[in-house]
């Protein structure tokens, strides 16, 4: 899969759910504030304002499909949203 | 497996030991484990703390090797938190909850950072949930997917903290379990 691959996998589970997105980003970096170890090949980063939302997209030794990946962005964002200063307490899925 | 780690000695300390109040032998530790059934609570300690302070974090919470009916609420307890499991009869998600205990988070300094949950089903790794930073008092949770009857969840998840025992330090709470969703409603 190539990183517009991915990018345009993201965008199609974050964008329609995020029309107050201000950046969007997919890298190998963690979280400047990431504590842990971790063994993630890539990372979703997005901010609104100045909330943000970091998540591990892959990770070495987990597969997933394009569905499961999907699914568990826009749960994982869903949460983010319900409890964002922006979008409180909005159900989006 | 609940685990905290911990880091600094207090001068309280020193001054006991110092006046014979508590035996070089039992005075420090850097680790208190107890286990109960299926679920496992590990406290280990970046550097030695009074050993009495740490075992009165010792607990016995329980989710390990659960069989776990659908419709049902499930909290198990320990003196480090409270972990909560449900999933609806028919249904492939089953969310959770840990909320740390009054007693650990009146330690507390800052904010607690969750790693994310780490979980297998039915023996295999899937990934990682999104991790948090929030108050202590934050209702830590997300949600196990893909899930049918009989299938097994595996889980682990960290927090790490400023504490302000002694003179300070960090610690790590560490929860760990095992649990089977029957299908069996109630």
């Amino acid at each position: 899969m190539t990183t517009t691959d991915v990018l345009k996998l993201v965008c199609n589970a974050v964008c329609d759910m995020l029309p107050e997105l201000d950046t969007f980003e997919v890298s190998s970096k963690p979280p400047e504030d990431y504590p842990f170890d971790g063994d993630f090949d890539l990372w979703l980063h997005l901010t609104v304002g100045e909330e943000r939302f970091d998540l591990q997209l892959g990770e070495k030794g987990v597969s997933e499909t394009p569905e499961e990946l999907i699914e568990r962005i826009r749960s994982e964002l869903q949460d983010w949203i319900a409890e964002s200063r922006f979008a409180w307490g909005q159900l989006r899925v | 497996m609940h685990t905290i780690k911990r880091g600094g000695i207090g001068l309280m300390l020193a001054l006991a030991l110092l006046v014979g109040l508590v035996s070089p032998a039992e005075a420090q530790t850097t680790q208190v484990s107890v286990q109960s059934g299926d679920y496992q609570s590990l406290i280990t300690f970046d550097t030695p703390v009074p050993r009495r302070e740490a075992d009165q974090l010792k607990s016995a919470m329980a989710p390990v090797g659960a069989m776990l009916n659908c419709d049902h609420y499930y909290p198990f307890y320990d003196t480090n938190g409270r972990y909560t499991i449900q999933r609806a009869c028919g249904r492939s998600r089953a969310p959770w909850s840990f909320q740390i205990s009054p007693s650990v988070q009146s330690i507390v300094v800052g904010l607690v950072r969750e790693r994310g949950m780490a979980w297998k089903r039915n023996g295999v790794n899937q990934p990682m949930q999104k991790w948090h930073t929030e108050t202590a008092d934050y209702l830590f949770h997300g949600t196990y997917s893909g899930l049918a009857d009989m299938y097994n969840v595996q889980y682990q998840d960290v927090f790490t903290f400023r504490h302000n025992l002694g003179s300070g330090g960090t610690a790590t709470l560490t929860i760990t379990g095992d649990h089977t969703f029957t299908g069996n409603r109630g």
